[in-house]
């Protein structure tokens, strides 16, 4: 459906300082079936509330963007600020409610190829690690390391992607094949792989008072995790079995069981 | 009184924030349960339980629909349960490594229940965007923000839920490690270590099959070598 011309008005910073806020809480009623639907919405709101004063149109706004909708939720801004920018258009009389919901449905897919491998696949992985490295030396501030390792970019890239997209509108695709994506996300992978290796091998190496042998039982445990893991392809059934070896190693060694 | 009331608050927010929101990833291992252990005035266990449970799913993807344990309330319940054994003298050093590898398979039961109350809240919540979506649809201008901040609040009281049944369980269990003879604690203290290669296996199996294989090499030599020359040294 076209909407008749309402004249420009434009969103205002403010309208998107809050949609950065909502943003946070995209999730907060996922469900399997409308996904992010709602949480979409609800990001939405101050931008429907600020170009839509009569009260239909609001309604139909709501209905717009409370349709089945799925993005990462820490690239998400790059949609929430360019679907705000064609919003402005759609008032204006210069795109359509079907543009609008074709661009969610592609823009949102693809932040979520790309988002899950950036942030679930290797920032998150390898600031966990650094944290780990930081808690052996520094003990409990790892903790620390670990939360504001991650959520540095983290809020910085919601910022500037929220800009981007409600600066490029429907051109945002390109902030999606960036190649500083590709080379954080191959640069994580890379760190990523020495720091488990290293501390995995540090720990394994480590004489543990003279008891060398544990550091084969190590070696051990580890291939033995592995195959378990292979076999089962569940990681909670691999610890349960890992645990259960080791109380009954505990148990041979104390002499219980012989 | 107040370490229990922070501990609730805590497993809450972090069933929030698992996949809820904030997302500002305070309910990953490494942060809840250090700041449990901080809670309780033993961060080494804090900081010891929350890096078993990092690596244990370091290589875990919570991506879309996709069905996963509950690897933060795991955490947080195996971890709350030790650290309040110990403040209430229901175990003590002479069972402290088996209650450890006990209350770890007790917060396994409890990932694997957090995956279907997760199931069951995502039904609730599919439900009353429905509900939202029918209203607006039937001429009621409602706004999103009471409906979708519901979904955040449930995920609070699922997270409150799930500490207030599975850490006294874990509690109990180190009371009962504590009836074990102590040869086998001691033992279990020693071949503790061993865990390690359990712990890692899913996060080495995460860069092995990402194609990171030399990388994993070079650390893995690295580390060994690190190793003999503090040792030598």
């Amino acid at each position: 459906m076209d909407a008749p011309a309402h004249g420009a008005v434009t969103i205002g910073r403010w309208a998107l300082v809050s949609v950065l806020a909502r943003s946070f809480f995209l999730q907060g009623s996922f469900s399997t079936k409308y996904r992010q639907n709602l949480g979409f919405a609800f990001c939405m709101d101050p931008i429907g509330r600020r170009l839509w004063t009569d009260d239909e149109d609001l309604r139909l706004f709501r209905i717009r963007h409370a349709e089945d909708f799925n993005a990462n939720p820490f690239m998400v801004t790059l949609v929430l600020g360019a679907v705000a920018k064609m919003e402005e258009s759609y008032r204006a009389g210069t795109h359509t409610e079907s543009d609008i919901r074709r661009f969610k449905k592609v823009v949102g897919s693809a932040t979520g190829s790309v988002g899950d491998r950036l942030f679930w696949g290797a920032l998150r992985p390898v600031t966990a690690l650094v944290a780990l490295g930081a808690a052996t030396i520094w003990g409990f501030w790892g903790f620390l390391v670990f939360l504001l390792a991650y959520n540095i970019p983290h809020v910085f890239l919601r910022w500037h992607w929220l800009n981007a997209g409600y600066r490029l509108g429907t051109d945002v695709a390109g902030e999606l094949k960036r190649r500083p994506i590709e080379r954080t996300i191959n640069a994580a992978n890379i760190a990523g792989a020495v720091m488990l290796g290293f501390i995995f091998s540090a720990h394994a190496a480590h004489l543990h008072d003279g008891r060398w042998w544990l550091s084969l039982g190590v070696a051990g445990m580890l291939a033995f995790s592995v195959a378990v893991v292979k076999l089962t392809r569940s990681v909670p059934m691999m610890f349960m079995t890992t645990l259960i070896l080791t109380l009954v190693l505990a148990m041979v060694r104390a002499g219980a069981l012989y | 009184m107040e370490p229990y009331v922070a501990l609730a608050l805590l497993a809450g927010i972090v069933a929030m924030d698992t996949t809820s929101g904030p997302q500002l990833l305070v309910s990953e291992p490494i942060v809840s349960c250090t700041l449990l252990g901080c809670l309780f005035g033993d961060p080494a266990t804090g900081v010891l339980m929350g890096s078993l449970f990092q690596l244990l799913f370091l290589g875990y993807l919570p991506l879309g629909t996709v069905r996963f344990t509950d690897g933060n309330m795991a955490a947080v319940t195996a971890t709350g349960s030790v650290l309040v054994a110990e403040r209430l003298g229901l175990s003590g050093p002479d069972s402290h490594a088996v209650s450890i590898l006990v209350v770890c398979a007790l917060g396994m039961v409890a990932g694997s229940t957090g995956l279907h109350l997760r199931s069951w809240e995502r039904d609730l919540n599919g439900r009353r965007s429905e509900s939202f979506h029918n209203a607006l649809l039937a001429g009621t201008n409602v706004a999103p923000g009471v409906v979708h901040l519901t979904g955040l609040v449930l995920a609070f009281c699922k997270g409150l839920v799930m500490a207030a049944v599975f850490i006294p369980a874990g509690a109990f269990l180190c009371w009962a490690a504590t009836h074990l003879p102590a040869d086998i604690d001691r033992a279990a203290l020693v071949v503790l270590p061993v865990l390690w290669g359990g712990v890692c296996a899913p996060g080495l199996l995460l860069f092995w099959f990402k194609g990171e294989r030399r990388y994993l090499a070079l650390g893995t030599l690295g580390g060994i070598v690190w190793t003999l020359l503090h040792t030598v040294l």
